[in-house]
């Protein structure tokens, strides 16, 4: 295909360029461009099944992410920790009633053994007038 | 009959109708836009991946093309910054400089198996790789496409009088391989 140059002003600058036909001396292989629209469909149809790429998390929101979940574990374990520490009993503040009603309902034989030692320690001379420790002994056996 | 920019559009809008109306503009501008390719960057495999990547982008991109420019002048644009790109990529890969570069690509025109013609035409393209490459481009779009330079200004972003500036002296730097090859 040959066509003439469209001469404009600038042949007067450049006669020789001018003066030359278009000829394009480029050639391409057979069929190439009644197989060019096939191929380009085809490039755009896999393009678009391309499968979503694999998000790539950085290394330093992975280290941000733990270091988050470390500083949340440890507030909650040090809270916790202080709320067991803060709930410790004052038993002034128990009404002695409260302390002998939950006594009665919870005492059981096991603390027998208990309370005998306790009465062996702090001999009150009131309650074993009459009473030799044998005698004690064996009303406890019989009785508790 | 070739169908108009508008019909292309119109029936791209439609869902129906929308692989049809590409294969029209396929039809009506691969040839146009290989050739583009393949003058800029002389091999034909280089200019056969470019055309591609531009339809691809025509493609993906239609949805949004704004009809306030032309769709030729746009798809001119994508392919003149593809063209670009390409070359400026290729120059890096090979480390070279800029008049290096142009040796390259006309060793490749020398060696191309796809290339024939008189010797004229041949010195021709020769000259046209001394060119920086946006300067080849632009004497590209005049030149042979022989596009105005209201639509070059369009496609490249560029104003009409450095378009105008820079052409004429393209024109005259490959004038002066001529002469010089006489």
């Amino acid at each position: 295909m040959r066509t003439k140059v469209h001469t404009e002003n600038w042949q007067e600058q450049a006669p020789k360029l001018a003066q030359m036909e278009k000829i394009n001396p480029f050639v391409v292989p057979d069929a190439y461009f009644e197989t060019l629209s096939g191929r380009i469909n085809k490039r755009i149809a896999q393009e678009t099944k391309k499968p979503a790429k694999a998000r790539i998390i950085p290394m330093w929101t992975r280290y941000a992410a733990a270091a988050c979940l470390t500083c949340i574990l440890g507030i909650t374990l040090y809270l916790n920790l202080q709320k067991n520490t803060s709930a410790k009993v004052n038993w002034d503040e128990i009404p002695e009633q409260e302390i002998v009603a939950y006594l009665e309902m919870n005492i059981e034989d096991a603390d027998a053994v208990l309370i005998i030692n306790q009465l062996g320690e702090q001999r009150t001379p009131g309650l074993i007038t009459g009473a030799n420790e044998q005698e004690l002994a064996t009303y406890i056996d019989q009785n508790l | 009959m070739l169908i108009s920019d508008s019909e292309i559009l119109e029936k791209f809008a439609k869902e129906s109708s929308r692989n049809e109306a590409f294969e029209l503009l396929l039809q009506k501008y691969q040839q146009k836009i290989y050739w583009l390719c393949r003058r800029m960057v002389i091999d034909h495999d280089d200019a056969d991946d470019l055309v591609q990547e531009v339809f691809i982008k025509v493609w993906k991109n239609l949805d949004g093309f704004r009809r306030d420019a032309q769709l030729y002048s746009w798809i001119y644009r994508i392919a003149s910054n593809e063209c670009l790109q390409f070359l400026e990529k290729k120059k890096k890969r090979n480390h070279s400089s800029i008049d290096d570069f142009g040796d390259t690509l006309a060793d490749n025109l020398s060696s191309s198996d796809y290339l024939n013609g008189e010797q004229i035409q041949r010195r021709l393209y020769e000259a046209m790789e001394t060119l920086p490459a946006k300067q080849k481009l632009i004497f590209q779009l005049k030149y042979f496409e022989e596009l105005k330079y209201e639509e070059i200004s369009v496609a490249l972003g560029t104003s009409v009088g450095a378009l105008k500036a820079s052409f004429h002296l393209a024109v005259k730097k490959i004038e002066d391989y001529l002469l010089t090859q006489d």
